[in-house]
């Protein structure tokens, strides 16, 4: 079973996420901020992160820029989304090494998972 | 002689006049700061540079190459100190440090016999035999300049709007001033004999800094010294008038000539204030175009997050996540999501709209393959199409279309909004997207079989909250915004976008014409006049 690790600060949000990838067969780990994240990834190493970049205090640029730096997560891969469509957070976050930078309202539960199951399998 | 004197004179005054300006404006901006000190060296280089070729004692021009030589690599040093400030370029205090100290010591070394060996004049130019250091002296420089040009060139490809024009003026301007210096005074010399009247010409070539810097500032805002340029030139013009004065010969010619310089001194600050006002009403526009933008984008955010729980939610409920529906319950469901889905679009539209306004919407073009942008489309919408038991196909192009550069998210955009709306005022029939290439265009054309329109309509169709009869009566959703920000995002392509109808009834052909051969520089820049409306420049 494949482990996904949420970022999302917004509970409506989260807890939707939440089920409908646990209803597809995922092990789901929601947090709500980029510092526990940041915890949570070094101790432990996922399949995939779904990041939010708009989030309390530290934003997932942060989280992004922690991943890079560790060599343990280098071949992590991590869909950025967001419902702020800044063009340089956007650019930055690619630069980061993002696989994807979805705009939430663009994508339904069940589009974001066949979007995970193409950078898993990669 | 004199001649020569004098225009080197006024070389060097409008130099320097453009160095103490650039200060002036901002004495705390380490960018100004940095240009300043650029300005002084290269003056001192052109002085001494100038004067070691000139007919005079033979000490003088010794201790003018000398000096020449000396403050070429600190004349770079402080161009690459520039450099890293304008392009905001990060880079170790350390290592900047210890440039500063190894070309301060390269420098000294011009003094020595390390560098240069062996003076003579030689029909009046000075001929020199290299010392065992010239080779690394001329290494040192010529990689300093090379990396100069690499972080500014790195800095313009990744700026964009006005930044980026400052960028190619200011590059244009120091890459011909810096290739006709190297190669005539410093590469060359090395291997023919060159005269003085050649070697003048680098110095001269300085003309072309000035004159990009010159453009840069006064067309680009670089600096922003727009107002300190009207006072100058209001202070140079009263200190004439000021001086012509003084030598007047009658009570009548003082009378006359101090009515005239007073007249000048009140038009003079009347001049001064209206620029003033129209900088500072330029600085508010872009602070308020900016807060508005960033207010819109946050509340776009706020506004999506429910959005997005909707959408996620009766998704979720209509797969069958919460147990099976009923038929009774699918059309409600499928009611309340297609409502979400419109107001989402009328959110995004908002913030392209005032994107637009604001003039920060920028084109990426990338090599992008219109066929496989409208491929995606028709698989996305088929499922809408067919709802309605329309046809919805695609005409292979007679010949392989090449990938063109366009903003492929944008031209996705427009070309889903033209295909959506053919599907919502189509009754029966289809839609056919069809394609046809010239000399320097793709086009590419959408007709259905619906509603059609009128020519007043069609003469509207573009405009903002536009919206034919048709979407009145059949889909009453819609600001009319979509097809005013498609008709923005093709001219910003350099294309058009028009539309034919034989009537009511009778279907609708949208067309987009787009060119092959589109770059980042010829793309249509978008310019607020005033507080008016924005204009293709």
């Amino acid at each position: 079973m494949s482990k996904i690790l949420v970022v999302e600060d917004e509970k409506l949000l989260g807890e939707m996420y939440r089920d409908k990838f646990t209803e597809a067969g995922f092990d789901v780990e929601w947090l709500n901020s980029a510092e526990e994240a940041i915890e949570y990834l070094e101790k432990k190493i996922p399949d995939l992160v779904l990041l939010d970049i708009l989030l309390p205090r530290e934003n997932g640029l942060s989280v992004l820029r922690r991943i890079k730096e560790n060599p343990k997560l280098a071949k992590l891969p991590v869909i950025a989304f967001s419902n702020f469509d800044d063009k340089e957070i956007k650019m930055e976050a690619l630069k980061l090494g993002v696989k994807d930078y979805l705009l939430k309202t663009d994508y339904t539960p069940n589009q974001i998972i066949e979007k995970i199951r193409e950078y898993i399998k990669k | 002689m004199f001649l020569s004197w004098v225009i080197f004179g006024i070389l060097n005054i409008i130099i320097l006049g453009l160095g103490i300006l650039v200060l002036a404006q901002d004495s705390k901006n380490k960018i100004n700061k940095s240009f300043f000190l650029f300005i002084v060296s290269l003056v001192v280089w052109i002085f001494f540079n100038f004067f070691e070729n000139e007919k005079i004692g033979f000490l003088f021009r010794l201790i003018s190459l000398k000096i020449d030589f000396s403050i070429a690599p600190v004349l770079v040093f402080f161009l690459f100190l520039f450099s890293l400030n304008f392009s905001d370029f990060n880079l170790d205090s350390r290592i900047k440090y210890f440039l500063g100290i190894s070309l301060s010591i390269l420098s000294l070394s011009s003094f020595s016999n390390y560098l240069i060996e062996k003076i003579e004049i030689v029909d009046d130019t000075l001929i020199f035999q290299r010392g065992i250091l010239f080779g690394f002296y001329a290494f040192s420089i010529i990689s300093l300049l090379i990396f100069t040009t690499v972080i500014l060139v790195n800095s313009y490809r990744k700026s964009s709007g006005i930044k980026k024009i400052q960028y190619f003026y200011v590059l244009t301007g120091l890459s011909i001033t810096a290739i006709t210096i190297l190669f005539i005074n410093l590469i060359l010399p090395q291997f023919i004999f060159i005269p003085v009247s050649i070697t003048r010409f680098g110095s001269y070539s300085l003309i072309f800094f000035i004159l990009f810097t010159t453009i840069a500032i006064a067309r680009y805002h670089l600096f922003n010294i727009k107002v300190i340029l009207t006072e100058i030139l209001v202070g140079l013009i009263s200190v004439l008038l000021f001086i012509q004065l003084l030598i007047s010969h009658s009570i009548f010619e003082y009378l006359w000539k101090g009515v005239l310089l007073l007249t000048f001194l009140i038009f003079g600050y009347l001049l001064i204030k209206s620029v003033l006002k129209e900088v500072r009403m330029r600085e508010e526009v872009e602070r308020l175009n900016k807060a508005k933008s960033e207010f819109l984008s946050i509340v776009s955010h706020q506004l999506r997050t429910p959005l997005t729980a909707v959408k996620g939610y009766i998704s979720m409920i209509r797969e069958g996540s919460y147990g099976r529906l009923t038929e009774k319950q699918k059309k409600p469901l499928e009611n309340v999501f297609a409502s979400n889905e419109r107001l989402i679009k009328l959110v995004n539209d908002i913030l392209n709209l005032s994107r637009l306004e604001a003039g920060r919407i920028e084109i990426n073009l990338m090599p992008t393959s219109l066929e496989e942008i409208i491929k995606g489309i028709v698989t996305e919408l088929r499922i809408n199409a067919d709802k309605k038991k329309l046809a919805l196909k695609i005409v292979k192009p007679k010949e392989n279309l090449p990938d063109i550069m366009i903003d492929g998210e944008k031209m996705r955009q427009v070309i889903l909004n033209i295909i959506d709306n053919a599907i919502k005022y189509t009754k029966t029939g289809g839609i056919t997207i069809s394609f046809e290439k010239t000399k320097s265009f793709i086009v590419v054309e959408i007709t259905d079989t619906g509603m059609g329109m009128t020519e007043k309509e069609i003469r509207n169709l573009f405009q903002m909250f536009s919206r034919a009869s048709a979407g009145n009566q059949m889909h009453t959703e819609g600001a009319g915004i979509g097809l005013y920000i498609a008709k923005e995002f093709i001219e910003m392509h350099n294309g058009k976008i028009w539309v034919v109808s034989e009537g009511k009834e009778k279907g609708t052909s949208f067309f987009i014409s787009l060119p092959m051969n589109l770059t980042q520089r010829n793309v249509a820049r978008y310019k607020k006049i005033g507080l008016g409306q924005p204009a293709i420049i």
